[in-house]
């Protein structure tokens, strides 16, 4: 039996897809470098997948194909980000420097800070999420995220759901989650 | 020595918030999709991109290996069920039989949800039924 049939496409696909998101969102070149898209990464990802003739040597006893593909994925950024070094310095230092006199992307640290004060001034006023938001930050993350966040607001697993629906239909929150992607339609 | 981690690599705020992808719901990941790639269409984008190896592949004279074979026939555009797998089929029918989730106007289904607050007594007569509701299928599912 062929073992990739029994793949779910549409859900390797999408999963990427976020993954990749969240990769380029966090590391937040901004649009001022000629940097890679999620949508690039995915597709040099199933590039890869799809020319190797055995599919990458995977099989279900190794492990998931979407964890072999979100390991590659990540690869794929790495390698992009190398070829930048030479350009823009070391790849943890976010110092300050720029390139073709234009800034680079803030320090690590403080972009996570920012997405989180970003968060909050989006929600501000609303109290259910503000109170998720501050779940969130009491996560230990040991178990489904749903379900804690549901313990610690005293609320179903599916309300906590509802609420992170909710959250997203923010137009800024969209924005912020997907960065990139909104930032590049715009030019 | 390379540098084998991305720069930022700790989740923030928002992945802490969503979990791991590959452990969403489908309903959260259809939501978060639907945020990154507005109208994207999952299938097609496979398809694509499988019949771009597939004809890279015939160019050398070689047959299509097992996965760009397998994603190109997963995804195909189906016009009519004629041209449908016993798979797919199966997956139609296994939607049809499934419960639709979608917004309510009783309060029997919804009131958990509700912003303004039905009083206990309400709340209690609601669950009560739902518990009897849930015997009631519990039963008929061992039948």
């Amino acid at each position: 039996m062929n073992r990739f049939q029994n793949i779910d496409w549409d859900r390797l696909y999408k999963l990427l897809r976020i993954v990749a998101a969240g990769i380029v969102r966090r590391t937040n070149l901004g649009d001022s470098i000629d940097s890679f898209t999620a949508e690039d990464l995915v597709t040099e990802t199933m590039d890869a997948f799809f020319s190797s003739s055995n599919g990458l040597g995977w099989n279900q006893e190794k492990g998931s194909i979407e964890a072999l593909l979100c390991g590659v994925l990540k690869k794929k950024a790495i390698d992009h980000l190398r070829r930048q070094k030479h350009v823009a310095g070391s790849l943890d230092d976010g110092s300050g420097k720029s390139i073709g006199g234009k800034p680079l992307a803030p320090a690590p640290e403080r972009a996570r800070v920012d997405v989180k004060a970003r968060l909050y001034e989006l929600v501000s006023g609303d109290k259910d999420l503000e109170d998720l938001l501050t779940a969130t930050e009491l996560l230990s993350g040991d178990h489904n995220v749903n379900q804690e966040l549901g313990e610690i607001l005293n609320k179903t697993p599916k309300q906590v759901s509802n609420l992170k629906q909710r959250l997203l239909s923010i137009d800024g929150v969209k924005e912020l989650y997907a960065e990139r992607q909104v930032a590049k339609r715009r030019t | 020595m390379p540098n084998d981690r991305l720069p930022n690599d700790e989740p923030d705020m928002l992945d802490k918030l969503f979990g791991h992808p590959a452990s969403l719901s489908d309903d959260d990941l259809d939501l978060l999709f639907e945020t990154v790639a507005p109208g994207e269409d999952p299938s097609e984008a496979i398809h694509r991109m499988a019949e771009k190896a597939a004809i890279a592949y015939r160019k050398r004279n070689q047959v299509p290996p097992d996965h760009v074979q397998a994603a190109l026939d997963a995804t195909r555009h189906i016009t009519s069920l004629d041209q449908a797998s016993p798979s797919l089929l199966q997956q139609i029918a296994n939607k049809l039989a499934g419960p639709v989730l979608g917004p309510v106007d009783d309060p029997a289904f919804s009131y958990r949800n509700r912003t303004d607050n039905l009083n206990a007594i309400d709340q209690a007569v609601i669950d009560e039924l739902t518990k009897e509701l849930k015997e009631d299928w519990e039963e008929e599912n061992d039948e």
